[in-house]
């Protein structure tokens, strides 16, 4: 076995093993569980060592180029068969880089986060099987085993949303991620299916090559069904919804599963399938309009939420709209580009919320254990995650208070903090389809949406980060002395802040924009290190602009982030949430409300989907069903020759005999069968 | 590995312990030692089965193997007592064998009123079910089928719930009127086939049937009909699945976990053994009609899931639908699908037989049926609820697990099939992905998640001296864990990354019976199918 073999193998194993060896012990053993840091130790190193096991393969990648690893056949149905074959390639690398990088770093925080809780055991092993799934995902050689990660990481999504099991409402939310996922799923699975009757293999090298053989119609559905696959998984509208509610799942979960990783699972699919994608410009525009669509809707959905992590999760959804319209624009670079350094800020702001609600579920949880029972009832009522009760934590948590403030302007796309580039580029290769031929008023149409929320990015952020962290403590208000009670997190939560306040800093500088220096020298430039790197996996479409229009958007975008941060910090800078929100309520009325009620949309699912398919369930099959047994049974009952018979045998309760009368019976048929030479002769 | 002679003695011995051994039961059994003897009988079963798995890996041959032939009743009537193994019944075979020892030895942690009579129509179950799949003669096949559902007759009807009288009427009248109609057809095509031997004037020899399958294929519909029907009712395929939810929401869970898993699988691999080989050009005509069928089943089952309360009941209609999947698998005949539908039936056999026993362990602390009297079981028995949520994972076709390889090459096989002819069935079927996981999903909400709910509301069911018995064992035994279920799990891994492994061994078989169908096909210039 080659030592690229071997890594290849600890890379994609060692987290299996962690996660088996951790349940396999937590489930043998009750007194083992206790030992809750040794868990989260083991699982961490279950994640480091394949982080440094991808750091080798990479270099190999960058010194040799691509290679696959195969582990023998997965699924051999004659016509076709499918290998258990990973690709280690640019793209893989980055993106298990990403995963085992930030991986490892939210398994360190969670030794913290979960370290009084006493399910961590079950918490890491299902940690550990997610990074499992998540590296099947993005090293697959082909589909099928690439479907393999796809589901497991849903698997482990829905087991983390419902980590807290006892309460009905994260079970709801595990039950309706596993669902609106399978949605996706079925059209994932047909598009396999369509994809086996006209090309014959599922494996990405073979598929991209026939990509020319395939007719137009092949083109669309696959794509069109590839495309509904990866809405599900990343949360596109219409199917987004799901994706709130997961905030059930303990915060290092939502950092890492719905944040940072799993969600751009639909992104790195369509990329790596972008060849095919982009012979099929209708379903690029598709795709384009559901980006846009999705990243404004959720955009104006995260201006009204209170839950500092609806609105993080609302802000992940707007963020991966943004992705989407990236590769509907054949930006497959800036797509990827924006996944690690999305990675980066939203991990390290939805960290930073962990630590606010540690530190508040603390503060009341301690302020509640003086007071006596009776003296304050609305206690139990306190919402830890309700950035209404919080204001003024930048006093007593100064490192998350910093470290989320690096995240906001990260994510708002302040220069040169890491979303700045990504974003920039993605909105200029929108631009440049805008003025191409196929569609262009259209994606003129986009690019506007796209600005549009990169401007209420910015302000709902700042909205969020001002609430929570500046002002007055508000929480005293509802439970007197309860401030007096906050506190820091613990290094083990503060430490993955800063690295990853550092990573959301500088991550942005691997795609510096070539056109900077190309205007300026005149010459070919190739400072964007990440197209340099994947550009061989990402099909992209040609970016047709003039330097000075560059310029000019690039500029736009600084405009329009920095006007977003200006107004948010006018709007909500000292505190003073309410007046603003409901000075918007009232000039928007409405639409103001249509945002608040989350567009109406699980209320629509439930309505149209969920109620009639239990009511034709419960309505019209169950009796169908009854009635049809019943009918037969009262039937057989009327004919009471023969029932009458069989109930006189079962009432005897002489069995023993009955049964070996009967035994006896057929003994005798079988033995004269047996024995017939002895009758018969030889046959 | 092991001596040639002596492998068809061990294929006798698997078959005949547990059938010999439960006379022992009855006879002379003390009624302390009865579990003891019963769990070595199928042990011992159990060892020469594996034996005989692994032999049979050494060539995975397409024909018949280990076979023994104890000669005919007379020259011209070749019906006879002959058994062998080949690609199409050794995983059956040894998936009956596997799934028949856990039933015997977790019979006494999910039901308290075991006895030697218990055991031992246990154990004829156990052998007679091995000798369907063991047959290699029509005949001996009939007696098998038949065998197994006497002792099934009795578990029901005395150690079932409150209405095991109904559930025993339906399921013993269903399954009787089906296999009394198939008797005749057996007699038809064993008079029809000697007439191609000389000196012979009744056969059900295997061999000799397929020898004349041709001659078949001109018979009158209603033969091929009389089979089909009673295999209809046996897998159970909509319309015909009315015994099916009662009977298994009745039956004991040692009993359910021979008639879920193995039972029903009669059906399906009779269908692919010998019904579908010796009428094909018959089959192709009503092919749009199975398959029709099948995703109703498919469909209906899992619809009717999503609602239900009883929870071995939701389980039943999760049955029906995924044993819609293999039906289809079987009607898009082709090499994917029928690949597909083989391994699928041993996916089932373990899905299903881990799920019901899993509930068993539930339902044994408390006994009331309706799902939502449970709840909370993840806080005290984190293994029973690990083993349940991975084996209702591979249920809802998790990829990784057993499931999802089946469910797949069908699905896909279907999709490209020119017997089908259109992607629409394939399509529609898939659309369970999402049905499986909305019942599924309930059914682990309600159970094993939220808090525990203590007070039962309405014993649904049971007797109070049943749930007295119940409650003794169940302090008795001290809620058993359910780490006996991890050997379903370890398969499940096993089978879902390394499928080749158990495919292999129907994969032979399945190309020479896929040629074989194509000959008769072009063999008969005079038959026209399309004129019916």
């Amino acid at each position: 076995m080659s030592y690229t073999t071997l890594f290849a193998l600890v890379l994609l194993g060692l987290p299996a093993v962690g996660a088996l060896t951790l349940g396999v012990g937590g489930l043998s053993n009750a007194s083992l569980r206790q030992k809750r840091t040794t868990f989260g130790v083991l699982a961490t190193a279950a994640v480091y060592i394949p982080f440094l096991a991808t750091l080798y393969l990479g270099w190999n990648v960058f010194q040799s180029g691509a290679f696959t690893v195969n582990f023998g056949t997965f699924i051999d149905a004659g016509r076709w068969s499918v290998d258990l074959a990973y690709l280690i390639d640019p793209l893989s690398i980055t993106m298990a880089l990403v995963i085992t990088g930030i991986g490892t770093l939210i398994h360190i925080y969670s030794i913290g986060y979960m370290s009084h809780d006493q399910g961590a055991w079950r918490f890491f092993a299902y940690l550990n099987l997610f990074i499992f799934a998540m590296l099947q995902l993005v090293m697959a050689d082909n589909l099928l085993v690439l479907f393999i990660g796809w589901e497991g990481v849903g698997l482990a999504s829905y087991l983390l949303i419902g980590f807290w099991f006892k309460k009905r409402t994260n079970t709801n939310a595990a039950n309706k991620a596993f669902i609106f996922n399978r949605i996706g799923d079925f059209a994932f699975l047909v598009a396999m299916f369509l994809l086996l009757q006209e090309v014959g293999t599922l494996q990405f090298s073979g598929l991209l090559e026939n990509v020319g053989m395939m007719s137009q119609d092949t083109l669309f559905w696959v794509g069109l069904l590839v495309l509904i696959g990866a809405t599900g998984k990343s949360a596109q509208f219409p199917l987004f919804v799901w994706l709130p509610d997961a905030m059930a799942g303990p915060t290092p979960v939502s950092a890492l599963i719905h944040a940072a990783t799993m969600v751009t699972s639909g992104l790195y699919l369509i990329t790596r399938l972008s060849p095919m994608f982009v012979l099929s410009p209708e379903v690029m525009m598709i795709m384009a309009v559901i980006g846009a669509l999705t990243a404004f809707i959720a955009a104006t959905i995260a201006l009204t939420e209170y839950d500092i992590k609806k609105v993080l999760a609302y802000s992940t959804v707007s963020q991966l709209g943004f992705m989407f319209l990236a590769l509907g624009s054949g930006a497959f670079v800036a797509a990827i580009f924006h996944v690690v350094t999305h990675a980066f800020f939203k991990a390290l702001l939805f960290l930073g919320s962990g630590s606010v609600i540690h530190n508040m579920e603390h503060a009341i949880e301690k302020t509640r254990g003086k007071i006596k029972v009776g003296e304050n009832d609305g206690a139990t009522d306190l919402d830890p995650q309700d950035i209404r009760l919080m204001g003024g934590l930048r006093h007593s948590m100064p490192i998350t208070f910093r470290t989320f403030w690096i995240g906001t302007l990260a994510i708002a796309g302040i220069p040169p903090l890491a979303g700045f580039f990504s974003k920039d580029e993605i909105l200029m290769h929108t631009f440049s389809m805008g003025v191409g031929e196929f569609a262009g008023p259209l994606y003129m149409v986009l690019w506007a949406v796209g600005m549009g929320t990169a401007f209420l990015t910015a302000f709902y952020m700042v909205r969020l980060t001002a609430t929570t962290f500046h002002g007055e403590s508000r929480l005293d208000a509802a439970l007197p002395g309860a401030s007096s009670a906050f506190h820091e997190s613990p290094r083990t939560m503060t430490f993955p802040l800063w690295k990853l306040a550092i990573g959301s800093i500088i991550i942005g500088w691997i795609g510096l924009p070539n056109f900077v220096v190309e205007s300026l020298t005149g010459q070919e430039a190739h400072i964007h290190l990440l197209k340099e790197w994947i550009y061989a996996q990402a099909a992209d479409l040609k970016v047709t602009l003039s330097y000075a229009t560059e310029w000019a958007l690039l500029a736009g975008s600084i405009v329009v982030a920095t006007m977003g941060v200006f107004v948010g910090w006018r709007s909500y800078g000292n505190g003073q949430w309410e007046q603003t929100d409901n000075m918007l309520q009232a000039r928007f009325g409405e639409l103001y409300n249509t945002f608040r009620e989350r567009y109406l949309l699980d209320e629509f699912y439930e309505k149209v989907v969920g109620e009639p398919v239990q009511w034709i369930s419960k309505n019209i099959l169950e009796p169908v069903d009854r009635i049809g047994i019943g009918g037969i049974v009262a039937f057989f009952g009327a004919t009471t020759r023969v029932s009458g018979g069989v109930l006189r045998i079962l009432q005897a309760g002489l069995i023993t005999n009955y049964a070996v009368f009967i035994l006896l019976g057929v003994l005798f048929v079988l033995a004269m069968m047996i024995l017939g030479p002895v009758v018969g002769g030889t046959p | 590995m092991v001596p040639e002679f002596i492998l068809p003695w061990i294929l006798n011995l698997s078959m005949w312990i547990p059938l010999m051994g439960s006379l022992f039961l009855f006879l002379c059994g003390s009624p302390k030692r009865g579990r003891i003897m019963a769990v070595l009988f199928s042990t011992l079963s159990l060892v020469f089965t594996v034996v005989l798995t692994l032999q049979f890996m050494t060539n995975y041959a397409a024909s018949v193997q280990f076979d023994s032939v104890g000669s005919a009743l007379s020259e011209s009537i070749r019906l006879g007592y002959v058994v062998g193994l080949d690609g199409a019944s050794i995983l059956l075979f040894a998936m009956t064998s596997f799934i028949g020892w856990v039933a015997i030895l977790t019979a006494p942690k999910v039901f308290a009123r075991t006895n030697n009579a218990f055991y031992g129509l246990l154990l004829i179950l156990l052998g007679a079910s091995l000798g369907v799949f063991a047959a290699q003669d029509l005949f001996l096949f009939y007696v098998f089928f038949e065998l197994a559902l006497i002792p099934m007759a009795f578990l029901l009807g005395i150690w079932g719930e409150e209405e095991r009288t109904s559930a025993t009427y339906t399921f013993v009248i269903y399954t009787l009127v089906g296999s009394l109609l198939m008797l005749v057809g057996v007699l038809t095509i064993g008079f029809t086939a000697a007439s191609l031997m000389e000196g012979v004037s009744f056969t059900t020899h295997f061999d000799d049937l397929m020898a004349a399958a041709h001659l078949f294929q001109e018979l009158p519909f209603w033969v091929f009909g009389s089979f089909l029907f009673a295999f209809a009712i046996k897998i159970p395929l909509f319309p015909f699945h009315s015994w099916q939810a009662n009977a298994y929401a009745q039956a004991p869970i040692p009993a359910v976990l021979f008639m879920a898993p193995i039972m029903v699988k009669f059906g399906s691999y009779a269908l692919v053994r010998f019904v579908i080989p010796y009428f094909p050009v018959l089959f192709a005509q009503v092919t749009p009609w199975i398959a029709t069928l099948a995703v109703i089943s498919i469909l209906y089952g899992a619809m009717i899931a999503i609602t239900a309360t009883d929870i071995k009941k939701i389980l039943a209609f999760s049955s029906l639908s995924h044993m819609g999947f293999i039906v289809l698998g079987l009607a898009a005949w082709n090499e994917t699908a029928i690949q597909g539908a083989m391994l699928q039936m041993v996916n089932h056999g373990l899905t299903t037989a881990a799920l019901f026993l899993g509930f068993g362990y539930v339902l044994v602390s408390n006994p009331s049926r309706n799902l939502m009297d449970h709840g909370g079981i993840a806080s005290d028995r984190p293994v029973l609820t690990t083993m349940i949520v991975i084996a209702s994972m591979a249920s809802v076709g998790l990829p990784g697990l057993n499931g999802f390889v089946g469910e797949f090459m069908i699905l896909s096989g279907a999709f490209d099939s020119s017997h089908l002819g259109t992607t629409l069935y394939a399509v529609l079927a898939a659309i369970a992905v999402i049905l499986a996981a909305m019942y599924t999903l309930r059914l682990l909400k309600f159970t094993l998640f939220g808090t525990p709910n203590q007070t039962p509301s309405e014993p649904t069911g049971q007797t109070s001296d049943q749930l007295l018995d119940q409650a003794d064992a169940h302090s008795a035994a001290q809620q058993p864990k359910g780490w006996v279920l991890s050997l379903f799990v370890l398969l499940m891994i096993w089978i879902g990354f390394q499928s080749p492994t158990f495919t292999s061994f129907s994969k032979n078989w399945t190309s020479s019976i896929v040629e074989h169908i194509e000959q008769i096909g072009s063999f008969e210039p005079d038959f026209e199918p399309d004129n019916e």
